[in-house]
């Protein structure tokens, strides 16, 4: 594997784990917005499929 | 739990499901020595997934039938070069789906409604979109399709539901190189795609919805709309790319080699780029299946100057993009929008090669030029895509 892509994977797997942490585990979303209620985690939302 | 309501992606048993199916793949390649024909196995899964976890199988079978003896009847009677009729015919399960969508549910009888539900069917477009490619590449050159293959190219599970949007050709090779493609490099870099997948759809699109789009507070400003703009464009692109991605490791998966969708859709310089590289497989089809007849036809008719068809067709084809979506106002205007980038660039195009030098940016150096054209050319997407929200109107 080339220092590229080795660097890009290290990137991807850092990022895929510290936004699963954040964002599934520690929901950060209510941290910043103690207000809010706690949203439902979103489903899978298909923008693109009108029917 | 409801297994029968199953979309690709849409939950954990879809993912249980792709799982068994690598693994069913990988075991006839290793434990039965590929005595079991591929093409079969590949059909089998989707047969597993349409009958026991998609909605609605047996609509979705009965459009299969349709669209394949549809497809039959025209090559066996249909002799006329004009390829208008065989695409309204083989475009009738959308019509039918969208004129039940212009009767609102309050004043729709209960019939209309039941009959509604009955043809709604998640991926229809996707589907007639292929079976339209097909048959018109089956046209310029013709082969035989058997009912396995046109139900392997069109009941493909991962790219079931909003592709990328293959092509018959290119699909069936893959198909008939059997189990070459189920090695240890196509799964590295199916599993790579996956990765990358996942981090667009589930964190990168999670987290600007999250953290952003849901706590804006529409006080009508101009700031409230400029940042709604600019969220809703990375959302909607991580969450489409994502979704592509994922499609693509998983067909990958299963030794199909799924075309790319989104390729730095945001480093295009023009619209003509942009749908190269955003959404490409739909840009592709539309350009080969819609830009290229109308603008054949208005040739072969002798109408307007060369330039003056392009725009037409050009025009006409992202209006029928914008109609596709939807037949709410804010599709079809953002549809055309993307017409009227596209007529604007082909004039300037025409206008500097009459001219022989730049109309717009004259003696500036042409990486200054890259730079305005990418800054310009994603601005004017990020105001098309906001009108395609609907938040305006």
């Amino acid at each position: 594997m080339n220092k590229f892509k080795f660097l890009r994977n290290t990137l991807i797997y850092f990022l895929l784990i510290l936004g699963y942490v954040y964002l599934y585990i520690a929901n950060i979303e209510f941290i910043l917005h103690p207000e809010s209620e706690l949203a439902p985690k979103s489903t899978v939302n298909f923008v693109y499929q009108q029917f | 739990m409801n297994l029968h309501n199953t979309l690709p992606f849409s939950s954990a048993v879809f993912f249980y499901f792709i799982a068994f199916s690598i693994a069913l793949v990988w075991l006839a390649k290793i434990l039965f020595k590929e005595r079991i024909s591929f093409q079969y196995l590949i059909a089998c899964i989707s047969a597993l997934y349409l009958l026991f976890l998609f909605p609605k199988p047996i609509q979705l079978f009965g459009l299969f039938v349709y669209l394949y003896l549809a497809v039959l009847a025209l090559k066996k009677w249909y002799r006329s070069d004009n390829i208008v009729f065989p695409m309204l015919i083989l475009s009738v399960p959308i019509f039918l789906m969208k004129s039940f969508i212009l009767f609102p549910e309050e004043t729709a009888s209960p019939g209309t409604l039941q009959l509604k539900n009955i043809i709604q069917i998640a991926g229809l477009s996707y589907i007639v979109f292929k079976v339209i490619g097909l048959y018109i590449d089956e046209r310029r050159n013709p082969v035989n399709v058997s009912f396995l293959s046109f139900f392997n190219f069109t009941a493909f599970v991962p790219t079931l539901l909003i592709g990328p949007l293959d092509r018959y050709k290119r699909f069936q090779s893959d198909l008939q190189n059997g189990y070459s493609n189920i090695n240890l490099s196509f799964y590295t870099k199916a599993w790579n795609t996956i990765l990358l997948g996942l981090l667009f759809k589930f964190i990168l699109a999670e987290a600007i919805l999250r953290l952003v789009s849901n706590h804006l507070i529409n006080d009508g400003s101009f700031l409230y709309h400029v940042t709604y703009m600019y969220s809703y464009l990375f959302y909607l692109f991580f969450d489409f790319a994502g979704y592509s991605l994922l499609a693509i490791g998983f067909g990958n998966f299963l030794g199909v080699d799924v075309p790319i969708n989104f390729d730095k859709p945001f480093l295009a310089v023009n619209p003509k780029e942009f749908w190269k590289r955003w959404h490409k497989s739909l840009g592709d089809w539309l350009g080969d299946y819609f830009f290229k007849p109308i603008f054949k036809y208005f040739t072969t008719k002798k109408v307007f100057e060369s330039h003056q068809r392009q725009n037409i067709a050009l025009f006409l084809t992202f209006s029928l993009m914008g109609f596709w979506n939807g037949f709410e106002w804010h599709y079809i205007v953002s549809g055309m929008l993307f017409g009227l980038y596209s007529v604007i660039h082909n004039d300037y195009i025409y206008r500097c090669k009459r001219s022989k030098t730049d109309v717009f940016f004259g003696d500036l150096d042409p990486a200054a030029v890259r730079v305005l054209s990418i800054i310009i050319m994603f601005n004017s997407v990020a105001f098309a895509i906001y009108i395609f929200s609907g938040k305006l109107f």
